[in-house]
């Protein structure tokens, strides 16, 4: 019945009568350049058969065919090869439609002409004019033309390009996928929401799929380039999950290895310590990712250490992810929209950091109407407000949290009871839209951090961050994206409880940096990415000056240090068939430590040590004092061996020219960092991972296993008894280590369905080694030597079920095995008592690590159009109470010597939440 | 430096941590390392400690190093021996050494190795000016010191000390028993119930002004005391001062975070001390310990029950179940039922009192101390108890009181 529907609707047919010969007669065709309504009009003049169509529905397509002696049906197909026409020849009647609505034969005797609908709406005819509208794609069953329309397209393929939205909140959509499944051609959206696809002319049938999103199917008939943007609409609940995503992009069609994506939905859903939702805590549960302990959420990232990740809020750095010492991780969940975690293939537009890039992405505002959250909970309390400041071009959203946790502090012995703990982030993005080819994008970001012990010494650290970015797209094939921003880091610790002593400490670290990000899509097999930037750093190491009048500290202020650095890119994704495709990148850095500074010189071969001081030399401000450049390969390819199974392989080389000084295991948030110098030699790594990549249940669940070999060059480490605050001349008091890590990752991932989550093992291992002896220090014997973040083995399970529409649980199950600890060797008597000396490093490790967090989500109704949505979530961390040691020590005490183990959360704590939407 | 103090503070951080005692499972390497211990001070008698490294689930305290030859040596090959007290102590009396020298310490242990010290500076020690305490909270006296060098000369510093007290038994001893006879106590006999103890710090205690325009030390933190029998009848603190090197004091800076200041979120990497010791037949071999060389300055501070600001709460209330009988007032520590359980010993019959009280008190464990003449004649006792209720030496004190002792 369907194809009467379309005939009455999309298809057209005006009925003109006709009497001719029964036997077919050749026609002669000659056209050139006349409009389709010519064409039928002279094929019946040469024939007599009767022509069904809608004269006011032929559009303006020009038809250009010639042939003498032909069948009619010859002749037709000649005529409307290129077009979205369609004919069906049914005793002698001719019944021409428009769309890919071929009427069956069979159906026609059942039309009774004086029923046929002629008001339909002509599809309107988008052009890449840009200074119309493009206009929103939003019917499925409407044939959208695209470019400049002819009858006679030209074999060969165009670029169709464009945005696609939410149609709700007007926010661009990332990762959609769009593209033909016929024809294996699919692309995604990027972060803004813009996609660009190379197809063969001619009719297309585009379907478009995202996770959350209602998948749908869009008609173009492409003529040549073109813009169309698409409005998504919602998936309302996924009670009964039957969507098949057989094209969704996948990790076995992702040429990139060793990426992880988690949007806010499936953080959420995890629980973690007093019910804060928590982007790092989530991704410490992927595989291959570590941390020293519960009370860091600095990420060990295949065998890197914490500073080796480049972490990106709307690419701004972020130095300090952390609230609370490292307990609380410093992102808005309800701001963040999704977060990018690159542990093997890391785009040649990301460098400057050896393990990892975490990319984090801050939602767009609702370009539609204001709205907002609330939340309450055990620690924070949340405010989100976003909505339009020019309907459909420009939004805002804002988004702030501050704590409360003093109550913690209560609990402490009471010789903390005068001690404060607070800390808020702010975050706040506008986004416009200028026109169709440009965007601009402003992002600002605050967190601090304050802790007063008994209103004796107080702690503070900051993260400030503003980038502004412009989009333009300069044509179908080519666009650019231009970033600029300042990121500022800094903490101080302060003490006036003895007037005397009393000092404050600061310590900061600003850079300025522009990039340029450019994407061409040169073929259908080739997408260019290139691109520059350059990037100044200013540090200022230490600033220590007296505070308070009486105060008898004699300012002491580490020389600023300042370094530009600047990289060129260029990478192609090159699909050289179907199933094989390489991304081939280059990424070439270079790194000038400027003046003004002092630099020691040391003799070659020697400890540098104080002693062994050879003389120094002051630089001008400005001078270009030491270069280190370097080309970073990073390549990366895949092979389909079938439809949802395939192989990739990877090699990266990274280069970090700023360190993290940190002599603890966890991240201190008083550790300095400080820029490679003459004295100290950027860091270098390379990784060359493989994996196998197999999609089941129509791609439902993602099964994949990875291998990774790793090294890791001129990794910084500490001799014996370093001091790293106001150290005039760290060199003296680090070395620089060797390392390699290696480890295969199993992950099973189920995104869909009513029940979700995934499941991870990894076996790895990292091992550092210091055995050159004119660094000072051979720590154990010149032996390689396990990280402190070397676990071996480590399984996850994050799983969420969902019971109702209103009610969904969520289970995490962590185990892993203990972290490596240095214990001592033996004890002996000094300073009156019991003492005890270490020898080999890290040569023990702390009890296994086992933890099972549960959690429930209870949302209220969910009438639409009700002005509050409201929803509990309650749970308990630490469901089995384990006592999991964080740290194992000996200590001196009393004079004896006793061991002890530390644990952070060593009882079930519950929580609960509250949210509000409105 | 207090800017390390947020290592201490973290650990409060952890609101819902818990420690626990743990003894992992460790390999049972026999290291025996030799550790010396001790600064060589001028103008004062010096103490050097030889001692062995032994297994972390040894018992012993202290491996001592017997039968060494150890001398210090300035750097005009003058020797100073030092002579062996046993116990791994060697001593050398009062010597005054040479601001303008450099000295260093030699020994040779009996198994004919030769150990020997870098040179070190001989430093002059600035006076202290003060040592005070404050109560840090109810249960428990905190003491600080004060300190400055007017020539700037000293500015890093180690401190020790040495604590005496005074305490009771608790009960008082008025009566003694000698072969059948019981006797009582005359002002000529040995009081057993007031006894002095002394105790030497056992944590390592450093401070620097090297950050300071002046050399001056503010409110140092020393040892503190607990609500104790020590503070009940007379407390004596007394401090000394040593200056080291900034080398000297970077060792002991490190041997205070590498054992005593270890437990929290942000410990630093526990890592091998380096002193100035070396094994001289065998560079390899690790040797532990730091030499240093300096005069010594002490102050000393006399606290009374009546300077304290804390109280004992319930003191006597726990006490009602020795109505009747002396006890020792202000006697501080609770008493448990049973550790210091009361007996009597009935008088009569008079022909089996002296096998009847042999056989309780001749052990020794148990003393007569008092009689109760509460009852009629014919039904006297003699009360005992546990010795170490009635004799204070017990407990480690002496009865004679240091002549320092001002109360």
């Amino acid at each position: 019945m369907k194809y009467i529907y379309t005939l009455i609707t999309s298809l057209l047919i005006v009925l003109q009568t006709t009497y001719g010969q029964q036997n077919p007669r050749l026609v002669n065709i000659a056209f050139s350049n006349v409009t389709i309504g010519k064409a039928i009009i002279d094929l019946q003049a040469q024939t007599n058969y009767h022509f069904y169509y809608d004269e006011a529905k032929l559009d303006t397509t020009k038809i250009t065919a010639q042939g003498s002696d032909l069948t009619l049906s010859v002749a037709l197909n000649m005529v409307f090869k290129t077009t979205d026409y369609h004919y069906t020849i049914v005793n002698q009647q001719v019944f021409i439609s428009k769309g890919n609505h071929v009427i069956e034969p069979d159906l026609i005797t059942n039309i009774t002409p004086a029923k046929v609908d002629t008001k339909t709406n002509a599809p309107l005819d988008y052009t890449d004019n840009s200074n119309q509208p493009v206009a929103k794609a939003t019917l499925e069953n409407k044939v959208y033309d695209i470019g400049i329309k002819s009858n006679l397209v030209a074999a060969g393929r165009s670029i169709l390009n464009g945005y696609i939205y939410n149609i709700k909140t007007g926010e661009p959509l990332t990762g959609i996928n769009i593209g033909r499944d016929d024809i294996n051609i699919n692309v995604t959206t990027d972060r803004f929401g813009y996609y660009a696809i190379t197809l063969p002319r001619g009719l297309n049938v585009l379907t478009i799929r995202g996770i959350g999103m209602k998948t749908t199917r869009r008609q173009i008939m492409l003529y040549t380039d073109g813009k169309l943007n698409i409005e998504l609409q919602e998936q309302v609940m996924s009670l009964k999950e039957v969507t098949i995503n057989a094209k969704a992009i996948n990790n076995v069609k992702r040429v990139e290895m060793g990426v992880e994506k988690l949007d806010i939905k499936s953080i959420k859903q995890v629980p973690t310590a007093f019910g804060e939702s928590d982007v790092l805590r989530v991704v410490l549960t992927l595989p291959g990712v570590q941390s020293v302990g519960e009370s860091s959420t600095g990420l060990n990232v295949r065998g890197g250490s914490a500073d080796q990740n480049l972490i990106l809020l709307n690419d701004a750095t972020i130095y300090n992810p952390s609230h609370f010492f490292g307990f609380f991780s410093a992102f808005d969940p309800d701001i963040v929209k999704d977060v990018e975690l690159y542990k093997a293939s890391i785009p040649e537009r990301f460098g400057g950091r050896l393990s990892s890039v975490l990319n984090v992405t801050n939602r767009e505002g609702n370009k539609k109407t204001y709205t907002g959250s609330a939340g309450i909970g055990l620690i924070t309390s949340r405010l989100n407000i976003e909505g339009p400041i020019i309907k459909d071009k420009t939004s805002f959203i804002f988004g702030g949290r501050t704590t409360y946790a003093n109550w913690l502090l209560g609990l402490l012995p009471k010789e903390y009871k005068n001690s404060r703990a607070s800390f808020y982030d702010l975050n706040f993005d506008v986004s416009h839209q200028v026109n169709e080819k440009n965007n601009i994008y402003l992002s600002v970001y605050a967190s601090n951090d304050n802790f007063r012990l008994n209103s004796d010494t107080t702690y503070g650290y900051s993260n400030k961050n503003i980038s502004l970015k412009w989009k333009h797209v300069f044509n179908n094939k080519l666009f650019g994206l231009f970033t600029s921003g300042f990121d500022k880091y800094e903490y101080n610790i302060a003490s006036s409880a003895i007037p005397v002593n009393a000092y404050k400490l600061n310590f900061d670290i600003n850079q300025a940096y522009l990039k340029t990000d450019f994407t061409y899509y040169l073929s259908p097999k080739h997408t260019i990415n290139f691109g520059a930037s350059s990037l100044h750093y200013l540090l200022h190491p230490g600033t220590y000056t007296p505070n308070d009048p009486k105060s008898l500290i004699v300012p002491n202020t580490v020389p600023a240090e300042q370094a530009l650095e600047s990289a060129l890119y260029a990478g192609d994704h090159f699909d050289i068939n179907p199933d094989f495709s390489v991304n081939f990148g280059i990424r070439y850095s270079m790194y000038n430590y400027l003046g003004p500074a002092t630099v020691r010189n040391y003799p070659t071969g020697l400890p540098k040590t104080t002693v062994n001081l050879l003389d120094s030399v002051n630089y001008p401000a400005g001078k270009n004092i030491k270069t280190y450049h370097g080309p970073e390969y990073r390549i990366s390819t895949r092979y389909n061996l079938s439809d949802d199974f395939s192989v990739k392989a990877s090699y990266n080389t990274l280069r970090q020219y700023i360190n993290l000084l940190s002599n603890t295991a966890a991240i201190a948030p008083t550790d300095v960092w400080k820029l490679s110098d003459p004295n100290i030699k950027p860091q270098y790594g390379d990784q060359l991972s493989l994996g196998l990549y197999k999609n089941l249940k129509s791609n439902t669940i993602e099964l994949s296993v990875e291998v990774y070999y790793k090294h890791l060059h001129d990794f910084l480490d500490f001799k014996s008894g370093a001091n790293i605050i106001l150290n005039h001349h760290v060199e003296t008091d680090v070395i620089e280590t060797q390392g390699k890590a290696y480890g295969i990752e199993f992950l099973l991932k189920k995104s869909v369905g009513k029940l979700n989550g995934w499941v991870s093992y990894t076996y790895s291992r990292t091992f550092l080694q210091a055995n050159d002896p004119t660094q000072g220090d051979i720590i154990n014997n010149g032996n390689y030597y396990p990280a402190n973040f070397d676990k071996p083995h480590a399984f996850n399970f994050i799983g969420n079920f969902r019971v109702s529409h209103r009610f969904n649980a969520s289970l995490n199950v962590t185990y892993s095995t203990g972290r490596p600890i240095t214990l001592p060797v033996a004890k002996y008597y000094a300073v009156g008592a019991e003492r005890v000396i270490y020898s080999d490093r890290n040569a023990y490790r702390i009890p296994d690590y086992f933890r099972t967090d549960l959690s429930m989500n209870i949302d209220g109704n969910h009438k639409i159009h009700q002005r509050f949505h409201n929803s509990w979530s309650i749970g308990i961390y630490n469901l089995t109470a384990r006592q999991n040691p964080f740290s194992v020590y000996y200590v001196t005490k009393g004079g004896t010597v006793s061991g002890y183990q530390l644990s952070i959360f060593g009882a079930a704590i519950p929580f609960i939440n509250y949210n509000i939407r409105f | 430096m207090k800017i390390f103090a947020y290592t201490v503070i973290l650990m409060s951080v952890v609101m819902l941590s818990c420690k626990k005692i743990y003894t992992p499972q460790l390999t049972s390497v026999s290291t025996n390392f030799l550790a010396i211990d001790g600064p060589i001070i001028s103008g004062d008698s010096t103490f050097i400690r030889l001692s062995r490294t032994t297994r972390l689930t040894d018992t012993t305290q202290n491996k001592a190093e017997l039968k060494a030859i150890v001398a210090i040596e300035n750097d005009q090959n003058t020797l100073y021996p030092l002579t062996e007290k046993g116990a791994g102590l060697y001593v050398l009396g009062i010597t005054n050494f040479d601001v303008s020298r450099k000295y260093r310490l030699d020994i040779k242990t009996s198994n004919g190795k030769i150990y020997q010290s870098d040179f070190v500076p001989m430093k002059t020690t600035g006076p202290i000016d003060s040592v005070y305490f404050e109560p840090k909270d109810s249960n428990h006296i905190q003491f600080y010191l004060d300190a400055h060098d007017p020539t700037n000369k000293t500015r890093y510093y180690r401190w020790d000390y040495k604590e005496t007290w005074r305490y009771t038994s608790l009960l008082k001893y008025q009566f003694y028993y000698n072969n059948g006879v019981v006797s009582n106590l005359t002002s000529a006999d040995p009081d057993i119930s007031t006894c002095y103890r002394t105790a030497l710090s056992n944590e390592v205690f450093v401070g620097s002004s090297a950050l300071l325009a002046n050399d001056v030390i503010t409110k140092q933190q020393l040892g503190g005391v607990d609500n104790s029998e020590k503070i009940v009848r007379g407390y004596v603190l007394q401090v000394r001062q040593y200056a080291l090197t900034k080398e000297g004091f970077e060792y002991y800076q490190n041997l205070k975070t590498n054992t005593e200041q270890l437990g929290s979120l942000f410990d630093s990497q526990s890592s091998i001390l380096k002193g100035n010791i070396h094994c001289i037949t065998n560079p390899a071999e690790m040797v532990i310990g730091f030499i240093s060389l300096s005069t010594v300055t002490s102050k000393q501070v006399n606290l009374s029950y009546a300077q304290i600001p804390i109280r004992f709460t319930n003191l006597y209330g726990t006490l009602e179940w020795f109505k009747g009988h002396f006890y020792n007032s202000f006697t501080p520590f609770k008493p448990e039922p049973g550790n210091c359980e009361v007996k009597s010993i009935p008088e009569l019959p008079a022909a089996t009192f002296k096998t009847r009280a042999d056989a309780i008190l001749s052990s020794g464990n148990n003393i007569l101390f008092d009689e109760d003449l509460s009852y009629p004649a014919t039904s006297y006792t003699y009360f005992y108890a546990p010795k170490e209720c009635v004799d204070c030496r017990a407990t480690g004190g002496t009865t004679t009181k240091p002549s320092y002792f001002p109360f």
